[in-house]
């Protein structure tokens, strides 16, 4: 059972316990005046606000506070209410009403309707049961236990009308695959492996909108964080801005701010060993199990799902590819910095004088190949390649064999051999390096290592297509001689990618978890993912919306890629450098020197790594 | 050697022109000639990188990779040199690193001059087993000594200062007192000797005679030390965190970015750099000629 | 230079029992004078040192605490990994070709810049030019010099008929680009025979011409005997540098093409801080610290039959 499922399990019973309580209890719990303090998360509801908790379900509806109430301005009409959040729900005082609308629920539900599913959510299934109820209104179905539960909990008033059929969604809290359905104030969940009541649970919409909310401050002593980037340059002013926004909300917690330049990894390292790391630092994403195995990186999944008084992390909000990438056996350690998948860019004008149509999202490995023939041309220095291919960066190659159904390992990472050396990665790879010394048309790695040291191929015209990541585009487009596109990767058995991602992470020997979490939570979340979009892609669909990055014609299909995205065979094993990667590096320079029957080199590789992997894991 | 008198200092500066037969005039002439030739062979092959530097620093990033490559940039960038020298605080890395040189040079001169006379000088049992153990700390490599090292300062609390970069130089760095050590053994015992008999203790004895008659080896030693710690990257990047205590060499790093490599302004930034090295040594080397006269002492 | 104004000859000195007395207190003076490096040495270097010997015998991640496998990664080292071998081969390669000619070639430059021309402080400057550059930027810029196509070597070789290679993309080619640019800043060991030869005694040579020697005479008679201490310096710092080369590797080749600039040190650094195995690279680190102890106990041992000591002749 993991970790998460435990949790939502002592939290049911937690509320159990609390109900049974509450109705042997009866009156007198209101007796105890109009205010009550709850230790479970040890904030005060009083007046109104618990006169409406009582009134409406209390704990099985509304749920444990999560804030005292403070003024907030509403983002419906702008105006400042007092507001309290809930799990469940958040409450809105309206003195300007009536009793008993002088306490307004935010429409949660339809909240996160809209912004997780702007053009409604998928497979949706219309309740067929007889006695379903459709409601006019919003169109939509009622049926089963959910309907029943609707009924006997408020109804209307209560819940609101439904915004969408039943549809499953997958739990950000267990990771499970749930039927649900979601209403205006509230989202159903089906728990069949629950008895009756229970079997029907609501989502804690109040502290998803909480977690949400960039404007909750938290309380925690003053104290002073380090943070470790290996960034420079310019990447610096975005942090620096990050940092001073930040000490607007927390003036209390300063922050130390440490850019290494150069050989950030041997410092990093250095100063763990003496265990004197940077509280929040940066990590590649080769190098994520590694530090979660290792003891580096502290499992920050209690932080996210929202530790003691402090605001969690809604996860619905990340793309859950990108979300899972910092995650490590269910346990997140890492939150997104910025990442980018795989993509070919073009060069129109050199398409245009060789009277090449442009390619077209969807293209095959041999549209690849045939466009990439036509536009190689010419020797020496007057050569022009086809396509800058990735050489022997392991990454950008993965693609190729997963979209031939191939794989590199076991799914544990174990073993190399019946995957590195199979007939679908052989036939890829074959494929791959045939590009190089069959059809030769991309410079090879000693050229480009030689040759082209430090020249860009792809905007001196040199290559007619290159495949990397969205780094180069902005620098592309500010220069007025180049015109480009940029499309996915070509398919060919299927559609996959490979993303290239930088995260975020929190030192197990911070001294100041709490304070780091605050400052993790904001660089992670929506402002530092709007910030760090400029060297990237934002790990979040509203980020990527409020930045119109589908209108951009050559970033959408960077994100278009979102959806292909193989899960980094990196994060199998910590070994994965010393055995994998490593021969099949070794591999690629031997097939792309020139030499070598790609079946016997790739057989060779994964015997290797095996073996290295044998002598390195019976090392405990 | 002849070992005659120790004569007067200036008693030896023979007035060499004055007796020199025609026919060795005619030979110094042709060996002068050979010896241009070879210098400005020799010259023009070292300046050619540097001047494809040069041109680099000068030009827009875009023009650095031209095919075929353009030996006179055009337009000439010197904006370059500006843009390098104010997007990072200079000035700061600068006055940091000057205090670490200072430190440094004080401490290094001071504390190797002293052990070296020792090891050239003072006869004592161990003295050769501590000469192979001193010679030892430069066989093992830094990496694998690195983080206890860094431990030790952490205890010390010293991280984030630069303590960690000038205090061990005052108790001396094995290279410099080897170097030292070799040219206090090229100096005949025999003006050491009538010292002591003169009265004179072996701190006078050091500082009277051994480093005078030292003068271009303790230049070496203030040159080295003084480009050891302008080029030094890993000490300051291991020991200093917060960007305000970083030092030149530090900064320079700054300029390779994460995803784009700004060339034109790492060469103009690294020209910038070498500039006070260059004319340190061009300056220092006149050490080497004083030596000329201050070696006229030895009989 | 008081004490020289009244200088007594060597041989008209009486000993005199004060000298005697000073002999006697040498030991303790001796200490006296090494007890700055000494007492660095115990505090910052000696602990560091047993320490990294201890984790030799570790495997050590960096992150937990190192576990004890006795002589697991020496045995692991010797027998059973073709990096090793192979570091070890291109760093010994470098080493004897590298070492006898930087040692000749810094030795020549000196002479050179010994001489007594005019302008040669601006020459000087020139030569050592090359040591004063940051070493990033003359990373970048060999790597341009070495471009196969349009890099300036191919250029000049092209321009007497010969098609040079890709020098650092051939696995034959790179190590030998690697030694051609280490000659390029040979500054630091050429500087310091330049304070050498200004520590011969000029009457030397002037005796010499006296007696009719030539030029090539004098260099073989008196300026490479005086020179031998610094030599030795020179030969047992290049001994040392040379199996510790790392920067070229690290910032030109990542110590490719196929292993061809795999130096030792690289391989070593890349144990410790890319593979994090820390106790492995130390045992790797005393291999290497015990080839380069026997190669300079070698040539100090060989000093006493070619090293000239002034101090010593006695």
């Amino acid at each position: 059972m993991s970790h998460s499922t435990k949790r939502w399990f002592s939290l049911m019973a937690v509320l159990m316990l609390a109900l049974s309580l509450m109705s042997l209890a009866g009156k007198t719990t209101y007796a105890q005046g109009d205010s009550r303090t709850f230790p479970e998360t040890g904030h005060t509801v009083s007046g109104q606000f618990l006169a409406y908790w009582d009134g409406h379900g209390g704990l099985a509806q509304q749920g444990y506070p999560l804030t005292e109430a403070s003024n907030e301005v509403s983002p419906v009409d702008g105006k400042t209410y007092m507001t309290q959040y809930f799990e469940r729900a958040v409450f809105e005082a309206h003195p300007e009403n009536a009793a008993p609308y002088d306490v307004l629920l935010s429409l949660l539900g339809s909240l996160r309707y809209n912004s997780k599913y702007a053009g409604g959510a998928p497979d949706q299934t219309v309740n067929a049961d007889a006695d379903a109820v459709k409601f006019p209104e919003t169109n939509h179905t009622v049926g089963g236990k959910f309907l029943a539960y609707w009924n006997s909990h408020g109804g209307l008033a209560q819940q609101g009308y439904p915004v969408s059929e039943q549809f499953t969604e997958v739990s950000d809290v267990d990771g499970k695959p749930y039927t649900v359905q979601y209403f205006e104030r509230a989202v159903f969940e089906m728990h069949p492996e629950n008895a009756a009541p229970n079997d029907v649970l609501l989502s804690l919409l109040g502290r998803f909108a909480y977690y949400q909310n960039p404007s909750i401050v938290a309380s925690v002593p003053a104290a002073t964080i380090r943070v470790g980037t290996w960034e420079s340059g310019a990447a610096l002013d975005i942090w620096n801005t990050l940092i001073t926004n930040f000490n607007k909300m927390y003036p209390d917690i300063k922050i130390s701010f440490e850019p290494v330049p150069d050989n950030y990894g041997t410092k990093l390292l250095t100063q763990i060993a003496a265990n004197d790391a940077p509280d929040v630092f940066q990590v590649g994403d080769g190098d994520v199990r590694m530090f979660v195995e290792r003891g580096g990186a502290a499992d920050i999944t209690p932080y996210v799902q929202g530790k003691a008084s402090l605001p969690g992390i809604d996860t619905s909000v990340y793309y859950p590819a990108l979300f899972q990438t910092g995650v490590v056996d269910g346990k997140s350690a890492f939150l997104t910095k910025d990442y980018s998948p795989l993509a070919i860019y073009y060069n129109k004008d050199l398409f245009d004088k060789a009277g090449v149509p442009y390619p077209k999202d969807g293209w095959t490995w041999q549209d690849f190949q045939d466009t990439a023939v036509k536009l190689t041309s010419g020797s020496g220095p007057t050569a022009q390649y086809g396509v800058a291919l990735p050489g022997n960066w392991t990454r950008a190659v993965e693609p190729f064999i997963f979209q031939n159904g191939g794989d590199v390992s076991s799914p544990d990472g174990t073993k190399s051999s019946g995957y590195l050396d199979s007939p679908a990665t052989v036939e890829a790879i074959q494929y791959y390096t045939d590009l190089y010394n069959k059809y030769k048309v991309s410079p090879s790695p000693a050229d480009v290592s030689t040759t082209f040291q430090g020249v860009d191929l792809f905007q001196t015209g040199k290559a007619a297509m290159t495949m990397t990541g969205i780094w180069p585009e902005d620098g592309y487009s500010k220069d007025a001689s180049l015109h480009f596109g940029v499309v996915g990767l070509p398919q060919n058995k299927a559609r996959a990618n490979a993303v290239c991602w930088a995260g975020l992470g929190l030192y197990k020997g911070s001294k100041n978890p709490d304070q780091s979490w605050l400052f993790l939570r904001y660089i992670g979340g929506q402002a530092g993912q709007t910030a760090f979009a400029a060297n990237g892609l934002p790990s979040m669909p509203s980020v990527a919306a409020s930045l119109n990055i589908a209108n951009d014609a050559n970033k959408s299909a960077f994100l278009n890629e979102n959806q292909y995205l193989t899960p980094l065979p990196d994060m199998r094993t910590r070994w994965w450098n010393d055995t994998t990667n490593k021969y099949f590096g070794q591999a690629l320079d031997t097939l792309l020197a020139g030499g070598g029957n790609v079946q016997a080199v790739l057989t060779d590789a994964a015997q290797k790594a095996d073996a290295d992997y044998a002598k390195l894991s019976t090392q405990p | 050697m002849a070992t005659q008198d120790v004569v007067e200092q200036k008693a030896v500066v023979i007035p060499r022109r004055g007796y020199m037969p025609r026919s060795k005039s005619a030979r110094d002439l042709f060996g002068k000639i050979i010896a241009y030739t070879l210098l400005t062979l020799g010259s023009i092959l070292i300046l050619i990188p540097v001047f494809w530097m040069v041109s680099s620093a000068l030009k827009p990033n875009s023009q650095i990779f031209l095919f075929p490559p353009q030996w006179i940039p055009n337009p000439i960038q010197w904006d370059n040199f500006v843009t390098a020298m104010t997007s990072l605080p200079f000035g700061t890395y600068f006055q940091n690193t000057m205090i670490i040189e200072v430190g440094s040079i004080v401490g290094t001169v001071l504390s190797c001059s002293v052990v070296a006379y020792g090891f050239a000088r003072l006869n004592a049992p161990g003295r050769n087993f501590w000469f192979v153990v001193l010679l030892s700390t430069m066989m093992l490599p830094g990496v694998v000594t690195m983080i206890p090292v860094y431990l030790i300062f952490r205890q010390l609390g010293w991280v984030n200062t630069f303590l960690p970069l000038i205090v061990p130089n005052f108790f001396g760095s094995a290279f410099f007192i080897f170097l030292l050590r070799q040219f206090f053994m090229t100096i005949p015992r025999d003006f050491e000797e009538a010292a002591r008999i003169d009265g004179a203790n072996t701190w006078q004895v050091l500082t009277r005679i051994m480093l005078p008659l030292s003068k271009p080896a303790l230049a070496t030693v203030t040159i080295f030390t003084f480009m050891g710690v302008w080029n030094d990257f890993m000490g300051p990047l291991i020991y200093l965190n917060k960007p305000e205590t970083y030092t030149l060499a530090l900064g320079l790093n700054f300029f390779k970015g994460q995803y784009v490599s700004q060339w034109n302004l790492l060469m103009a930034a690294s020209l910038v750099m070498m500039l006070p090295l260059v004319l340190l040594f061009f300056v220092a080397q006149k050490a080497f000629i004083e030596g000329i006269t201050l070696t006229g002492v030895k009989g | 230079m008081a004490t020289l104004s009244k200088p007594i000859s060597d041989s008209a000195r009486p000993r005199l029992p004060r000298v005697n007395r000073w002999k006697k207190s040498e030991t303790w003076l001796f200490y006296l004078c090494i007890s700055p490096w000494l007492i660095g040495f115990l505090i910052w270097t000696a602990g560091p040192m047993i320490y990294s010997f201890y984790l030799g015998l570790t495997s050590w991640d960096l992150f937990t605490a190192p576990r004890w496998v006795g002589l697991d990664n020496y045995k692991d080292i010797f027998t059973d990994n073709p990096d090793f071998w192979q570091s070890m081969k291109v760093t010994a390669t470098y080493s004897f070709v590298s070492v006898p000619l930087s040692l000749v070639g810094a030795l020549a430059i000196a002479l050179l810049l010994n001489s007594k021309v005019r302008g040669i402080a601006f020459f000087r400057t020139i030569f050592y030019l090359p040591s004063v550059l940051p070493a990033i930027a003359v990373a970048v810029l060999w790597i341009w010099v070495f471009n196969p196509q349009y890099g300036i070597l191919n250029l000049l070789l092209g321009l007497i008929g010969i098609s040079g290679p890709s020098w650092l993309g051939d696995p034959h080619w790179a190590l030998t680009a690697l030694i051609f640019m280490s000659l390029w800043s040979l500054g630091g060991s050429m500087i310091i025979y330049l304070a050498g030869l200004k520590g011969i005694s000029s009457t030397l040579y002037e005796a010499a011409e006296l007696d009719g020697a030539n030029k090539v005479q004098q260099l073989f008679r008196i300026t490479i005997p005086q020179l031998t201490p610094t030599i030795f310096f020179n030969l047992i710092l290049s001994i040392i540098g040379s199996f510790q080369v790392f920067t070229q590797a690290y910032a030109m080749t990542k110590g490719g093409p196929q292993q061809s600039t795999l130096f030792y040190m690289y391989y070593l650094f890349d144990m410790a801080f890319i593979k994090f195995r820390m106790g492995y690279a130390s045992a790797l680190a005393w291999i290497l610290f015990a080839i380069i102890l026997v190669f300079t106990l070698l040539v100090i041992r060989s000093s006493s039959l070619w090293v000239y000591y002034e101090s010593e002749t006695k």
